[in-house]
């Protein structure tokens, strides 16, 4: 018989053999292109559409429902997130001595998304400078410098947020490295103040020399800003806003100079983030259910000379039914007015601020007849309320910091950081004995834990 | 018998095919031998039993009055007659010289002693000489209390395996967890392999979270949709038996896809003889079978009702009145059935097995339900004595409404919005077709949610396989065989949700009327091709195998989201805002194999050893070859003992892997966002691993079988240890580089376990046969090594409990903030499960009892603390209110409690019509059965919540025992006649 004992090793080995040769097995991603194609070869509409990606990186966690708007809101008495099935935000947000470090959705991601987006806009100014400056498949040198100063400008944006929200706590500053790299040092709130106007004036350098157009589309929150030129004035409007929160007055007051602001224009003229509705942009969910404006807002509302109450009040929030208590807070009071619908936009800096802080400068500065014109102006033309007469330097900040917290209401924690900044988060209302007014988000603990 | 064998089908089939070969070889001293082969049990006749005698090619098989007749017999002699047939005891007898006409009775194979156990992709061996532990369980074991899906139908059968449906909502959704935790992120349930094709479990799911904003809080993950595991398609009736292989030790030949175990299943076949018809016809209803019945207010004061729910609580207060809003919507006892016609037959060549299914449960919450239909035919044909072709085909088509429940963040599913609803306002349908709202803090009226959504999940499903068996070589004493197989398992599903604008909560996000729409398309190919050879002289026999096979999976899953409905259309296409998602996966994976077995000492030892080599897209390096090596060892010892009829010692070795899942390995840019309709690239912060490479997990298994008591009673014992390294893990990076996790291989997990199974017939006499089968199984693990800092998964973060994965600690622990400090605070896996099955055959009637005990097993009880937060859970006054003051010490231990149960799983009480009755007043039936049966009629806890079978975040060893508005527990009662034609 034919011995099948010698045969079938030899078979098997033929086998294995087959099998070790004909196979190639590649399954790419079909979802999602890859970072190496951005970064190593680099096309005009790559880098393009990476640029407008820093516009929708920089929106990520600003509109959401537990994003900055709302969690500065309730930290600054603005608002409330009265969610029945997450009661963490009518609980931890006033509670302890510090705030919960470990959560994402309550601080964390404030940090993370901020980050991200930074990295985002290390990736295009990476990419550009493999960029060929053929205008066809590359840039031309001018176009890369417009969109350099534009990446440079939302980097800025992105650092000034998150030091918003850490202030005394720091925050890291050399984040342009390999991601498995140790990560950089958190640096002093000054230091970082510090890295943002640095990378607003490299930016304004960039802007002016990149020509009349961006090689990209923006977003329509950037109408009127839309080219390197007019884009400049955004750059200085968010300098002018750094200057006021480091103490720089005069720089302020400089940078506000070469700004957009004008009395002559519009409020609400300025810069915001879009919101949409079509497949992949997204939705402002601060149109919440359980997002309700705080009582105080209503109660300490100034008078017009009508009897109504503040026009902005009447603007920004509505009376609805009461609210059944979450974690015996309740509320009859929401932003309908303001954001009226999910594809609402939510300011990033206007003309109103800046007039608010070229009179801000001008108290630092203690040229308090021009601040008292600029508060007065806001009076009239954003609350229907009469001039203020009796203005002087012992009562103008007050008055400043009123006239801020009706002009910017919900906006983007304004309340909460201008009261911090002068010492002043004390004087928040406090809606349940034992409550607490936090001072600032901690260091997530995941950054901690990696310098560990 | 107790020589290797093929796989069963076709050993009988080639033991036909040796009978009709018998006649021409015929001597003239032989005689003919003329029989009935009939259950000891029932007295029935037992068709298509073999019948032969052993060392010799004589043979038969009988017929379908369990008839048989063997010519070639030895004339003027006695002789050895062995019967064997699959479910029974194998029975030898001597046949005297002169008797030419016996009858053979034969006792059901309840301690399983003579099944055949798989060994490889195309060979298997005696249970008797297997040397590793591999569960089984038959069509009878199946069959008896009918369930929506297969593993339902496995519970607390099986040692070493933890299933558990996650929640009691109709069709599947069920975890399968063989022998603990084997992966931290990886892939967590077996592979399932339907007649030699590996089939889909994916889980798809249905998108609700947009609507319940489920993923939105503190943990993202969309799979809190109460998904179903797609192996919730098949039949179940349609299947012949299971084979469970629970670990490495067994699995290992199915390579980088068998570290969680592997579920072979074999469905139903063809035999010899003339067509036999089965109807089953079954009626049954679902019961409700437990609530949590919140506070009444009975008594309360005024200022209490304001206290909790406002003024308009006040308002709606009447003293006494109160109303059972949870009977209200889920006490439907709606008429559900089941029928069920199979037939099969064929004829020396050709066989065929068909059947047919229509399946309709009907939930006991408002309009929830689950319906199957399902047709199968499987053909086998011989051809030139030498090859054999079998085709199968499945087609299936399910529908699925299950509701709006699980985790949810606007407080719309049923126990978010109940506990803040008072039970003294009425939730009824007015008169006039509109419904009551309570202007509180949840937006929903949940009666009217129920009555106007709709949630439907549609599969339509093909299984396709044929194999082709060749003897290619048929000699004295050796034979080589060529065996291969090639299928596809294509199926869709697709999940259409509507909520129409006039939904309460419809209008919160400013865009009325929300329509869902989700396509999965999901493709599996296979094919294979082994050659086994056998060679086997008389002292000894050795099989050599070897084999390759290549797998392919395709997946793509297309979402769309419409939201501001035109006229409040459920079309997708009359949305105003619409969102469009796809997803797309596949995986390819190559794999080869040599094994060798040997069967030697009068077949007393069994020696077996191979290896896998794999290679799969999935893998970093596409072209690597992993090995995946195997050895066992098994040695039998008769008699050892007084009592003891014969021990087998075995140990057996063996490794497999678990892949990486599909992405884990690219470093991508998102490509899917856009503003005002401008595109843009951002990064990824998930980031993959390029050299990203399959879990490996290494077991040692060993264990004893004894059989006992003049094969009255068997006992099996096993320890193992499984070690998993290269774990597949997320190194959370720090979030100022702007990553948030990379994928990584690490770290070591060890699993340590024991089970065992006692089976014994305590009472056997002519007409009164007990049965019993206990089954006991525990393990623990431990993370032994782990590269990362200890981290939190899972769950809603540590204030409310989360899984603790740490360096020397249980995979499945819990952790939480105990003031101040992260703790343990309790561990999901139950400290040890049981199940007692018992049976007893009296006349005819058969008493069926299946119990399963779980010991310990913690749940996070967030359902609880929901209505706790309400104020209204049912004994608020004062233990709810002594919870939440623990809780805000703070302490996440509060809310976790024991899950510990026992369930009456199946009970079934059945009636054979006796044959006289039957030929009576239906002469045209064969037989009439009738039963009665149930399915979880009883659950003792002391567990608070609804169930402690439960799971918000779907299949997941680590992960699951989170309690969240699930859909309710309920029994099902069923009647059943049965019809042989």
């Amino acid at each position: 018989m034919i011995n099948m004992r010698k045969i079938l090793p030899l078979l098997a080995t033929i086998l294995v053999a087959v099998g070790a040769a004909c196979t190639s097995l590649e399954a790419p991603d079909f979802n999602n292109p890859s970072i190496d194609e951005l970064q190593e070869n680099p096309t005009r509409a790559s880098a393009a559409a990476a640029a407008t990606g820093l516009l929708i990186g920089a929106r990520e966690n600003i509109g959401e429902f537990n994003g900055y708007v709302s969690l500065t809101g309730i930290l600054g008495r603005e608002s409330y997130n009265l969610d029945g099935a997450d009661t963490r935000y009518a609980t931890e947000m006033y509670q302890g001595a510090v705030l919960n470090p470990g959560s994402p959705a309550l601080g964390g991601n404030l940090w993370a998304l901020r980050y991200q987006n930074i990295r985002n806009a290390n990736i295009l100014l990476t990419a550009l400078d493999r960029l060929l400056d053929d205008p066809l498949t590359g840039m031309t040198p001018a176009e890369k410098e417009a969109t350099r100063g534009f990446a440079k400008t939302i980097q800025a944006l992105d650092f000034l947020l998150v030091i918003n929200t850490r202030d005394e706590n720091g925050a890291v500053i050399d984040v342009d490295r390999p991601v498995l790299d140790p990560p950089a040092p958190i640096e002093s709130k000054e230091a970082v103040f510090a890295h943002i106007v640095q990378l607003l004036e490299e930016a304004a350098g960039h802007l002016q020399n990149g020509g009349g157009e961006f090689p990209f589309p923006l977003s329509p929150g950037f109408q009127g800003f839309d080219t390197p030129a007019t884009f400049l004035q955004f750059n200085r409007a968010l300098l002018g806003r750094v200057e006021v929160y480091r103490g720089n007055f005069a720089g302020a007051l400089t940078a506000l100079g070469e700004s957009f602001l004008s009395t002559a224009a519009p409020l609400d003229l300025g810069v915001y983030h879009s919101y949409g509705g079509g497949s992949g942009d997204k939705a402002l969910t601060l149109v919440n259910p359980t997002i309700f404006a705080h009582p105080s807002i209503d109660d300490d509302a100034e008078e017009q000379t009508n009897g109504e109450p503040d026009a902005r009040v009447l603007r920004k929030v509505t009376q609805v039914e009461p609210r059944a208590p979450i974690m015996g807070l309740t509320s009859d009071l929401r932003f309908d007015p303001l954001y009226p619908s999910p594809f609402s936009s939510v300011a990033i800096i206007r003309n109103e601020e800046l007039i608010l802080l070229r009179a801000e400068a001008n108290i630092g500065l203690g040229t308090v007849a021009a601040a008292i014109e600029d508060i007065n102006f806001i009076r009239v033309n954003s609350g229907g309320l009469p001039q203020r007469g009796d203005l002087n330097a012992g009562n103008i900040l007050d008055e400043l910091l009123d006239q801020k917290r009706y002009s910017l209401l919900f906006e983007g924690g304004h309340r909460w950081i201008d009261m911090r900044r002068y010492g002043k988060l004390g004087e928040l209302p406090i809606d349940r004995p034992g409550d607490v007014v936090h001072a600032a988000f901690e260091i997530p603990i995941d950054e901690q834990l990696a310098r560990e | 018998m107790d020589q290797v064998v093929r796989r069963p089908h076709l050993a009988s089939l080639l033991l036909l095919v040796v009978f009709l070969l018998a006649p021409g070889l015929a001597r003239a001293q032989e005689r003919t031998l003329t029989g009935t082969v009939l259950d000891g049990a029932t007295g029935d006749r037992v068709p298509f039993a073999e019948v032969g005698i052993p060392g010799t090619a004589t043979g038969t098989i009988t017929d379908q009055d369990g008839s048989f007749r063997l010519d070639g017999v030895p004339a003027g002699q006695s002789f050895t007659l062995r019967v064997q047939s699959t479910g029974y005891r194998t029975r030898e007898i001597t046949v005297p010289p002169t008797e030419d006409n016996v009858e053979i009775t034969l006792v059901y194979d309840f301690l399983q002693v003579d099944e055949i156990v798989v060994t490889g992709r195309a060979t298997a061996v005696g249970r008797r000489n297997s040397a590793v532990s591999i569960a089984t369980v038959s069509a009878q074991e199946i069959e008896r209390v009918p369930a929506a899906s297969v593993e339902k139908q496995l519970q607390g059968k099986v040692a070493g395996a933890d299933i558990q449906k996650n929640s009691g909502a109709p069709g599947g959704g069920i975890s399968v967890d063989l022998r603990g935790v084997s992966s931290i992120i990886g892939a967590s349930e077996p592979l399932y392999v339907v007649d030699g094709v590996i089939v889909s479990n994916v889980a798809i799911p249905n998108n609700q979270v947009v609507i319940s904003a489920a993923n939105v809080g503190s943990n993202t993950s969309v799979f809190q949709t109460d998904e179903v595991n797609r192996i919730a398609d098949l039949n179940p009736n349609d299947i012949e038996r299971i084979e469970i292989l629970k670990g490495s030790a067994a699995s290992s030949i199915y390579g980088s896809k068998a570290s969680n175990g592997v579920v072979l299943i074999t469905t139903k076949k063809g035999h010899f003889g003339p067509a036999q018809i089965n109807l089953t016809q079954r009626f049954g209803v679902f019961d409700l079978s437990n609530k949590l019945d919140y506070r009444t207010f009975e008594g309360a004061s005024e200022a209490t009702v304001d206290s909790v729910f406002g003024p308009a609580g006040v308002e709606a207060f009447r003293q006494g009145q109160f109303f059972d809003h949870e009977e209200e919507l889920a006490g439907r006892h709606d008429l559900s059935s089941e029928t069920l016609v199979s037939m099969s037959g064929g004829d020396e060549n050709t066989s065929y097995y068909a059947s047919g299914l229509v399946k309709n449960d009907e939930g006991v919450v408002l309009n929830t339900g689950y319906e199957k239909q399902s047709l199968r035919v499987n053909l086998q044909q011989t051809l030139a004595d030498r090859w054999e072709i079998g085709v199968n085909t499945n087609l299936i088509h399910t529908e699925a409404q299950r509701g709006l429940f699980n985790n949810d963040n606007f407080l719309i599913t049923p126990y978010f919005a109940l506990p803040f609803i008072p039970r003294f306002f009425d939730l009824n349908q007015r008169a006039d077709g509109t419904f009551p709202l309570f202007p509180g803090a949840s937006p929903s009226n949940p009666l009217q949610t129920f009555d106007l959504m709709q949630n439907e999940e549609e599969v339509w499903r093909f299984l396709g396989s044929a194999d082709l068996t060749v003897d290619v070589w048929r000699g004295d004493r050796s034979t080589l065989q060529l065996v291969s197989n090639g299928g596809l398992d294509w199926f869709r599903q697709r999940n259409d949700l509507f909520f129409p604008p006039s939904l309460f909560f419809e209008d919160d996000d400013g865009l009325p009327g929300t329509s869902l729409l989700t396509d999965g398309d999901n493709l599996n190919l296979n094919g294979s091709v082994n050659l086994v050879h056998e060679y086997a002289p008389d002292a000894y026999t050795v099989r050599s195998s070897a084999g390759m096979q290549y797998e392919e999976r395709d997946l793509e899953i297309g979402r769309v989201v419409a939201r501001n409905l035109n006229a409040g259309q459920p079309n997708v296409g009359s949305g105003v805002n619409i969102q469009v998602a796809e997803r797309r996966e596949r995986v390819e994976d190559f794999g080869f194999y040599v094994q060798e077995e040997a069967l030697l000492m009068d077949e007393r030892l069994n020696l077996t050893a191979g290896i896998r080599g794999e290679q799969s897209s999935s893998n970093g390096d596409t072209e690597e070859i992993f090995w995946y090596p195997k050895a066992n060892a098994s040695l039998r010892f008769p008699e050892p003992a007084d009592g003891v009829d014969e021990l087998k010692a075995r140990v057996a070795y063996g490794e497999s892997g678990n892949q990486p899942l599909f992405g884990q390995k690219f470093i991508s840019l998102d490509a899917t966002k856009n503003i005002a309709g401008n595109p843009g690239l951002t990064f990824i912060p998930v980031i993959g691993d390029p050299s990203i490479q399959p879990e490996r997990t290494r077991e040692i298994e060993g264990g004893v079988d004894a059989m006992l008591f003049d094969g009255r009673a068997r006992l099996d014992l096993t320890v193992y240890q499984q070690t998993i390294t290269d774990l597949l893990l997320e190194r959370t990076l720090a979030p100022s580089s702007g990553g948030d996790t990379q994928f990584f291989n690490g770290g070591e997990l060890r699993v340590r376990g024991f089970e065992a199974v006692f089976a014994v017939t305590p009472v056997q006499t002519e007409d009164f046969i007990w049965l019993s089968r206990t089954t006991f199984y525990m393990d623990r693990g431990e993370i032994t090594e782990l590269p990362v800092p200890a981290f939190a998964f899972g769950g809603f973060g540590t204030s409310l409990g989360a899984f603790g994965i740490a360096e020397g600690e249980s995979p499945t622990r819990l952790i939480g903030n105990v003031r101040g400090e992260i703790v343990e605070v309790g561990d999901i896996n139950p400290d040890f499960k049981m199940g007692f099955v018992n049976e007893i055959i009296w006349k005819g009637v058969n008493v069926y009892s299946l119990w399963d005990w779980q010991q310990g097993g913690d749940i996070i009880n967030l359902t609880t603390f929901i209505s706790d937060l309400a104020q209204t859970t049912g004994d608020f006054v004062p233990d709810g209110q002594a919870r939440l003051a623990r809780f805000g010490t703070p302490d996440a231990g509060t809310y976790i409690e024991d899950g510990s149960f026992v369930k009456l799983r199946e009970l079934t009480v059945a009636y054979e019509l006796p044959a006289a009755w039957v030929e009576t007043w239906w002469p045209w039936a064969r037989s009439v059965r009738l039963s009665v049966s149930g399915r979880d009629l009883l659950t003792f806890s002391d567990y608070s919540g609804l169930d402690p079978e439960v799971s918000n975040f779907g299949n997941q060893q680590i992960g699951r025992n989170v309690d969240t508005s699930p859909y309710p527990p309920n029994r099902s009662f069923w009647f059943s006649v049965d019809l042989g034609f």
